[in-house]
C-alpha cells in the first residue's frame, strides 16, 4: 500500500516537473502568452550565440530594430542562462519597449525585461550595475500606466537604480544617477513616498557635470530647475536645453530624438522661455 | 530612452481619460505637499472607478478633479459643482456654510482618526512659543493661516504675528533649513513627525508645542447632492480597504479603513472656528 502511495506519489512529482520543463522552457523559448513576438532579421538563424551577446552589450535606440529583435530572439531560445545573457536580454528588451509606440507591445516588452532581470539576480547578477539599472528601467516602463502598481514597485525601482549608483554610474552616461533623480523629482513627497526634489537636484546637477555629454542629463537638470526653482532659474533653464539641442544636433539618438526634442520644448515653454531666446538655432 | 522621464515617476500617469458625458465631479484638494497633479489625478481616478464598482454605479458616474493650491479649490468647488469633495478641514470650516458640506466618511489612519500638530526646534535652542516671538516658523501647513490660529493655536496666538511664516510644500527641505539654521522652528503633522524618526535628525531636535487632538478631514457630500448617492457614496467608501483594488491603496497609505460620520462629528472643531 504504501509501495503505492510512493509511487504515485513520486509519478506525479515527475508529471508535474516534466509539465514544468516544458511550459517553463515554451515561456522563454520564443514566446508565451503575453509575450511580444519578434520579427528578428532574415540573417537572424546564422548569427552565432557570441555575436548576438557582443551586439546586445552595444544596442542603443540607433541600431535597427530587427537587428535588436534578433538579439531578444536568439536568446529567449537559449536553454542556459548566465548573468550576461540574462543582462542583454535585459537590456535589450528594454531598448525595444521605449521605441515602442504601441504600449500593449512596449508593457509586454518591458516586462519581459524585468523578467530577464530577475533571472539575472537569481544567477548572481546582484553586483552588475548595467542589470540593475535596466532592470528598473524596465520595471518602471511596464508599470507607469497602473498607480497603485507603480506605487508598490517604486521602491524596488529606488533600491536597484542605488545599488548601479554604487557599482558604476557612468551605465549610460550617469543613467541610474538621472533616472534616481527624476524618481525623486516626481515621486510623491516625503514621508508618504521617496520624492525628494532638492535631492533630485543635486543629482542631476552631479550627472550633467560628469556625464555632460548625454543630452538627457541636461534636459532633466532643466526640468528640475523649473520645477525645484522655477522661473527664477530661467537663465540656468535655458543654457541647459541649450546645451542639449546642441548636443542632439551633433549626433543620432535614434528613436528617442524628437521624443527628448519634444521634452526640451516642453519645458521651454512652461518656463516661457522663446527658442529664439536662446542665441541659436536647434 | 524617450520614456525615461515619464517611466520614473512611477506614481503614474494614466492618460487615458475615460470619456463621458457629464460625469458628477469629485474634487479632491491635496494643499499639504507639493504633488504631481498628473500623477495624482490618475491614481485618484482609480480610486474612483472601484468606489463605482463597489457602489454599485454605472462605470464613470464620476470624474476626479484634483488641486493642490487652497485658492484653487474653492475656485473649484464653484465652477465644477462637484458632488463630493476631499478637502483640507480649515477649507471644510471655512466653506461648509456656503457649499452645505455634508461629512460623509473619514479615514481612520493607523488606528487614529485624528491629527497632532507638534513644533520642533533644534535642541537647546528656544524653550517654549513665547520664545519663538519674530522667528521663523516653517512647515507644509502654513498656506492656511486661520485653520492654524484658530484650530492648531485654539486662538491663543495670531501666527502671522506671533511668527515669521514661511511655507513650504517640501517638508524635507523644512528640516533641512532647520538643521543648517536657516528657520528656527517647523511645524509638523503627525505623520511627518512620525516619519522623522527615522532619520538621523530625530536626535538633534525636540518638541515645544504640541497641539490637541484634531480630526483628520473626510469626505464630504455637497448640499446638492442627492441623498441616496451619498449613502451609496459612504457605502462604497465602507468597504474600500477591504475590497480587492482598494486594498492595496489603503495598505500604501496606512489607511485601516473609511468610517461613516455625522454632522455631529465636528461640531467641537466648528465652535472652535466659530469662536470670536
Amino acid at each position: 500500500m504504501e509501495k503505492t502511495i510512493a509511487h504515485r506519489f513520486l509519478s506525479a512529482s515527475l508529471s508535474f516537473w516534466l509539465l514544468w520543463m516544458w511550459v517553463g522552457n515554451g515561456c522563454i523559448y520564443r514566446g508565451f502568452k503575453g509575450q511580444a513576438p519578434l520579427n528578428p532579421s532574415p540573417d537572424c538563424e546564422q548569427k552565432t550565440y557570441a555575436d548576438v551577446l557582443d551586439f546586445g552589450l552595444k544596442s542603443s535606440s540607433r541600431m535597427p530594430k530587427e537587428s535588436l529583435e534578433c538579439v531578444l530572439y536568439k536568446l529567449r531560445g537559449e536553454w542556459f542562462y548566465t548573468v550576461k545573457h540574462a543582462k542583454v536580454a535585459c537590456k535589450v528588451a528594454f531598448v525595444l519597449a521605449d521605441c515602442e509606440q504601441d504600449r500593449e507591445r512596449q508593457k509586454a516588452l518591458a516586462s519581459e525585461g524585468a523578467r530577464w532581470g530577475e533571472i539575472g539576480f537569481s544567477l548572481g547578477g546582484y553586483k552588475d550595475a548595467e542589470l540593475a539599472y535596466y532592470y528598473a528601467m524596465n520595471l518602471g516602463l511596464a508599470v507607469q500606466d497602473n498607480p497603485l502598481l507603480a506605487l508598490k514597485n517604486i521602491s524596488r525601482i529606488e533600491e536597484k537604480l542605488r545599488d548601479a549608483i554604487r557599482l558604476d554610474p557612468s551605465v549610460d552616461m550617469g543613467g541610474p544617477v538621472r533616472v534616481l533623480a527624476m524618481l525623486y523629482l516626481k515621486a510623491p513627497p516625503w514621508p508618504q513616498g521617496p520624492g525628494d526634489p532638492d535631492k533630485a537636484l543635486m543629482l542631476l546637477r552631479w550627472a550633467s557635470h560628469h556625464f555632460g555629454g548625454h543630452p538627457l542629463n541636461h534636459i532633466f537638470l532643466a526640468r528640475a530647475y523649473l520645477e525645484v526653482i522655477g522661473e527664477d532659474a530661467n537663465q540656468k533653464i535655458a543654457q541647459e536645453i541649450r546645451h542639449a539641442l546642441a548636443l542632439m544636433a551633433t549626433k543620432n539618438y535614434g528613436c528617442a530624438q524628437q521624443a527628448w526634442r519634444n521634452m526640451a520644448m516642453e519645458i521651454l515653454e512652461e518656463a516661457g522661455i522663446e527658442i529664439e531666446d536662446l542665441g541659436e538655432k536647434p | 530612452m524617450k520614456t525615461q522621464a515619464s517611466l520614473v515617476f512611477v506614481a503614474c500617469v494614466s492618460l487615458s481619460l475615460h470619456g463621458f458625458a457629464d460625469p458628477a465631479k469629485v474634487l479632491v484638494c491635496y494643499t499639504a505637499s507639493s504633488v504631481d497633479a498628473k500623477q495624482a489625478k490618475a491614481a485618484i481616478e482609480q480610486m474612483i472607478s472601484t468606489l463605482e464598482e463597489l457602489g454599485g454605479f454605472p462605470k464613470n458616474t464620476f470624474a476626479p478633479v484634483f488641486t493642490e493650491s487652497l485658492e484653487a479649490c474653492t475656485e473649484l468647488a464653484h465652477k465644477e459643482k462637484p458632488h463630493f469633495i476631499i478637502p483640507s478641514l480649515g477649507f471644510y470650516l471655512k466653506m461648509k456654510d456656503d457649499l452645505g458640506l455634508i461629512p460623509v466618511s473619514q479615514p481612520r489612519i493607523k488606528q487614529k482618526d485624528f491629527d497632532i500638530y507638534r513644533i520642533v526646534v533644534k535642541k537647546g535652542t528656544y524653550k517654549d512659543l513665547e520664545a519663538l516671538k519674530g522667528k521663523v516658523l516653517s512647515g507644509t501647513i502654513l498656506d492656511d493661516v486661520a485653520f492654524l490660529e484658530r484650530i492648531v493655536f485654539r486662538s491663543k496666538i495670531e501666527p502671522s504675528k506671533h511668527f515669521v511664516l514661511k511655507p513650504s510644500k517640501v517638508v524635507l527641505r523644512t528640516l533641512r533649513q532647520l538643521e543648517k539654521g536657516k528657520v528656527d522652528a517647523v511645524i509638523l503633522t503627525s505623520q511627518q513627525f512620525e516619519a522623522l524618526q527615522g532619520l538621523d535628525l530625530a536626535k538633534e531636535i525636540e518638541v515645544i508645542f504640541e497641539s490637541e487632538k484634531v480630526p483628520l478631514p473626510g469626505v464630504f457630500a455637497v448640499r446638492s447632492t442627492n441623498a441616496a448617492e451619498t449613502e451609496k457614496f459612504r457605502e462604497a467608501l465602507s468597504k474600500f480597504c477591504s475590497s480587492q483594488n482598494g486594498k492595496g491603496f489603503c495598505e500604501l497609505f496606512g489607511i485601516d479603513g473609511f468610517y461613516p460620520i455625522g454632522e455631529a462629528y465636528y461640531k467641537a472643531v466648528e465652535a472652535l472656528w466659530k469662536k470670536p
